[in-house]
């Protein structure tokens, strides 16, 4: 049970990085993972990266393949962090015009509901996101522990555990920041 | 005797009189003086609201041809030209432009003008560079375009500006012919009237006015039509007054923004700034020199001199205009031949469409007016951004004007007796694009979008089967339905005995085809088995409140809603259980461009989305194979399009509601008396709203799975698992909800696969 609930925008953890193909990590599909370690094995000797340069933030991959969007989200994100959220609301909403089945533009949005405190829109953005982040794991985790903190806020406790067990069970790995 | 102040004789009453008369005037001068500035001073612009279109944003990978950009541009008034350096301009080489964007307050700020380079290939945006710099601009966006006033049947519009704003041309042109003295006179100035007089004289017709343009602001400001000499005599104190008291440049403000200079239908047009849209489609400060002078000419005699109507005497007077700047020494002989040969420049139909957009606009008003009180949207000056889509707005309302002919002419039915009614809003957030209210766009009368309640008929049925699919343990969508005859009694009704439209039963149907085809006989049965309640409930989630009896006929679509009701509900659909409201207002800003009010988006999750999920794919099989075929004449099979058609009792109102990946429409065809028309869902709305959404830019509708739904082979007709069978079908399930029982040609359960040895698991690869 969490006794204080950060905001989302405040809520930075260093994210780690992992090179495939090392097998530090990875967990690899028991088929492929017999022949791998052989090649594993060679690519370790041929110069894998040494465990200190993994501890290294990665660059934040692109929120979007289109500029435009990239663009929008990333002012949305400045807005963010000088706590102007009606502007970053906008912008996450331009940017869903133009991208409007991108989970992580839904997920932001969600996150500015929570600034703002409107706890039942981030329930409903949250699982918006969550129904088109298919395979990504660790954005539907961000978005169950969203919905967590929103409950937490609404006073619904067991639905907030609920929630945060469910973003555990998809990340154990715990919160982190993917952009 | 002291000798008496008055003589004793009649002058001494003539003195008096005198006396009084003078005491009279100067009390009446007085009160007048009071008029004057109460109003002059008080009068703030009674301005309504304005109201624009959505704005364009150019960005790398936007689907746009070349000849929609360029439509977009001419839609704001951008001029073809040369270096395409000044705002408002742009140069077309191919898919290579080369435009100066105008600087424009949006509701979150200023952004200033710019000049771009857009390139187009293969019907998309692969380059937007700012000129200056060459920098790569992730967006821009062009303003927007002003279609209207919330209330377009108030009688005064006009967009005031400052003088500051006023070109100075027009300033030159304007005290050149209507008030050479303007600058040195005291509000009268006698040598002018007597000039006129002669002229007029002379000529033996008015060719000159003498009024001042402070006389004439009077005129325009606080005196009616009246012609008379007491009128005259008021007038000339008044401008004496108002020169006494306000310079010359507040009184040339005032005049700038006052003065009529057309009619727009019941609106009359005051202004330079108003009456440069309405003309020429363009801010006033883009305008040349012969434009300018147009407007000036046309003080004379808006009507007279309508460049519109009579082109040949709007130029006669333009080019006197330049004659006389000319003349006085205010052009150079060069600038003066250019303008004369330039052309009027007048766009063909204003901008403004005081016609077209009506419907829309009542929508904006509506959403407007939960807000703000009437007399602010009358006067304040504000500004309303919507979600207006010109381009769509445009395509409906041609659909609907050449779809109702060309049925009215195949059917020999009474040209002009069918109506129709069209909203159009994005998927994603439920914006409202374009609404069309009936055959006359123009025409701010019954708004059948908004208004027209009418029997929604099979429009109805995929509620029924969204309340049957949310119970995954009885049903999914091969479950048999009974199609075979009903008979229902309630107590104190008669029996109720629903038939299907071709007159027959099919007996077993699975679910899925049951609603393709849509069956009422089986659709009934399964709303009784459901519950009328649990079907109204359903109603009540996607979005349509009201007060609805529970009858079991309810499930036939014996429920009369607006096309914007049945928008909402399937807007619900569409977004896989996500209500989001319909809305047509983005932001409103106030009189100095501050933000308002800002409309965002807003999301209410009123259902899991899984069932939402299978109704989806259940609508998309109503176009691939049900009542909706058709539509494949407009929209190719890729885009797996979703809709439903409805059709009323004896043909009285044609339906159809669909979507595609981005646009969702909803189309009622019928007429205003109610009575038959003959046309079925699919032969009459369906037709208009194939034509509508085939004109547009469609993506597909990928809908995107839930995690607990999973896609199987099935026999349809078995109801049962058939991975593998001839005919057999994929469709989705919610997982441990699918049919237990497997056809035959599937065989028994295969035994769990062998595992293969290690050393050839290590080499099959998936």
């Amino acid at each position: 049970m969490k006794e204080n609930i950060p905001g989302p925008f405040r809520r930075v953890a260093p994210v780690l990085g992992g090179a495939p193909g090392c097998g530090h990590n990875a967990a690899m599909h028991r088929r492929r993972f017999l022949l791998f370690v052989l090649l594993g094995a060679l690519a370790g000797l041929a110069g894998c990266p040494r465990p200190g340069a993994l501890v290294r933030p990665v660059a934040p991959p692109p929120l979007s393949r289109l500029p435009a969007v990239q663009a929008l989200a990333e002012s949305a994100l400045a807005a963010g962090r000088r706590g102007d959220w009606a502007t970053a609301a906008a912008l996450y909403e331009r940017a869903l015009r133009l991208e409007p089945r991108n989970p992580r533009l839904w997920h932001g949005l969600a996150r500015v509901r929570y600034a703002q405190e409107e706890y039942r829109q981030v329930l409903s953005l949250a699982a918006k996101s969550n129904l088109l982040a298919g395979g990504d794991r660790r954005l539907r985790a961000a978005n169950w522990r969203l919905m967590g903190d929103a409950r937490h806020a609404l006073g619904e406790e067991a639905l907030a555990q609920a929630a945060y067990d469910r973003a555990g069970r998809l990340d154990p790995s715990g919160p982190g920041r993917w952009w | 005797m002291a000798p008496r102040l008055w003589p004793r004789s009649p002058w001494r009453w003539l003195l008096w009189g005198l006396a009084l008369a003078l005491a009279a005037g100067l009390y009446g001068v007085w009160r007048l003086d009071a008029t004057v500035r109460a109003k002059f001073e008080g009068h703030r612009w009674a301005v309504p609201a304005h109201v624009y279109a959505r704005p364009l944003t150019l960005y790398r990978g936007l689907a746009l041809s070349p000849a929609g950009l360029e439509a977009e541009l001419m839609g704001l008034g951008y001029r073809a030209d040369g270096e395409a350096r000044s705002p408002g301009s742009y140069r077309r080489h191919g898919g290579v432009f080369l435009l100066t964007t105008r600087r424009f307050r949006f509701w979150d700020g200023l952004q200033p003008s710019r000049a771009v380079r857009v390139v187009i290939e293969g019907g998309r945006v692969v380059e937007v560079t700012a000129l200056r710099r060459g920098r790569d601009l992730p967006l821009l966006r062009l303003e927007p375009v002003l279609v209207g006033s919330v209330y377009p049947g108030l009688h005064e519009d006009r967009i005031p500006l400052r003088l500051s704003q006023v070109p100075a041309q027009l300033v030159a042109a304007l005290v050149a012919v209507e008030d050479r003295a303007f600058f040195r006179h005291h509000g009268l100035a006698p040598r002018s009237l007597v000039r006129a007089l002669w002229a007029n004289l002379r000529a033996g017709r008015t060719v000159q006015g003498g009024s001042t343009l402070t006389q004439q602001l009077v005129k325009n400001f606080y005196l009616t039509a009246e012609r008379s000499l007491r009128r005259k005599l008021l007038e000339a104190v008044m401008a004496l007054l108002l020169e006494w008291h306000y310079d010359k440049e507040d009184i040339l403000e005032t005049y700038i923004n006052e003065v009529y200079l057309g009619q727009h239908g019941t609106r009359a047009i005051h202004g330079f700034g108003l009456a440069s849209h309405f003309y020429f489609g363009r801010p006033l400060q883009e305008l040349r020199l012969s434009e300018l002078a147009l407007l000036v000419g046309m003080i004379k005699g808006p009507s007279y001199y309508n460049p519109r109507r009579h082109p040949e005497r709007a130029r006669a007077r333009r080019d006197l205009v330049l004659d006389a700047l000319r003349d006085q020494g205010l052009i150079d002989e060069a600038a003066w031949r250019a303008a004369r040969a330039a052309p009027l420049g007048v766009s063909p139909r204003p901008l403004l469409r005081g016609g077209g957009n009506q419907a829309y606009l009542e929508l904006v008003r509506r959403q407007l007016r939960r807000d703000y009180l009437d007399e602010d949207l009358r006067a304040e000056g504000l500004r309303v951004f919507t979600g207006l889509d010109l381009k769509v707005q445009e395509a409906a309302e041609q659909a609907v004007a050449r779809v109702l002919a060309r049925l009215e002419r195949a059917r020999g039915l009474d040209p002009g007796s069918l109506e129709a009614a069209v909203v159009v809003s994005r998927v994603a957030d439920g914006e409202v694009l374009a609404v069309v209210g009936g055959r006359r766009a123009a025409f701010a009368g019954f708004n059948r979008a908004l208004d027209a309640r009418r029997p929604v008929g099979s429009l109805l049925k995929p509620v029924v089967y969204l309340t049957a699919l949310a119970r995954p343990r009885r049903y999914h969508l091969v479950s048999p339905l009974d199609d075979s005859p009903l008979e229902y009694e309630a107590p104190g009704a008669p029996p109720w005995r629903p038939r299907n439209y071709d007159g027959e039963f099919h007996g077993r149907v699975p679910l899925f085809l049951a609603l393709a085809h849509s069956y009422n006989v089986a659709t009934a049965r399964l709303a009784l088995e459901l519950g009328i309640p649990a079907v109204l409930e359903t109603l009540r989630r996607l979005g349509v409140a009201g007060d609805f009896p529970p009858y079991p006929s309810l499930a036939l679509g014996a429920v009369a809603l607006t096309p914007l009701q049945v928008a909402r509900m399937y807007q619900t659909l569409a977004g896989l259980g996500f209500r989001v409201p319909l809305q047509a207002v983005r932001a409103v800003t106030g009189p100095g461009g501050q933000a308002l009010a800002r409309y965002g988006l807003t999301l209410q999750q009123a259902f899991e989305p899984a069932p939402v999920y299978l109704l989806d794919v259940a609508l998309q099989e109503v176009v691939r194979r049900g009542t909706a075929r058709g539509l494949g004449r407009w929209l190719p099979a890729r885009l797996q399009v979703a809709g439903k058609t409805g059709t009323t009792d004896e043909y009285r109102d044609s339906w159809f509601a669909g979507f595609t990946g981005n646009h969702l429409a909803v189309v009622w065809v019928g007429r205003d008396d109610n009575r038959p028309t003959g046309l079925t869902g699919a032969a009459g709305a369906m037709v208009l709203w194939g034509e509508l959404m085939g004109a547009l830019d469609q993506a597909p509708l990928e809908l995107d799975a839930p995690p607990e739904v999973e896609w199987l082979e099935v026999d349809p007709a078995r109801g049962a698992l058939a991975p593998g069978c001839a005919g057999a079908l994929r469709l989705p399930f919610i997982r441990g909800s699918a049919p237990a029982d497997r056809a035959p040609c599937a065989g028994a359960r295969p035994a769990a696969p062998r595992r293969l040895p290690w050393w050839r698991r290590l080499f099959r690869f998936r």
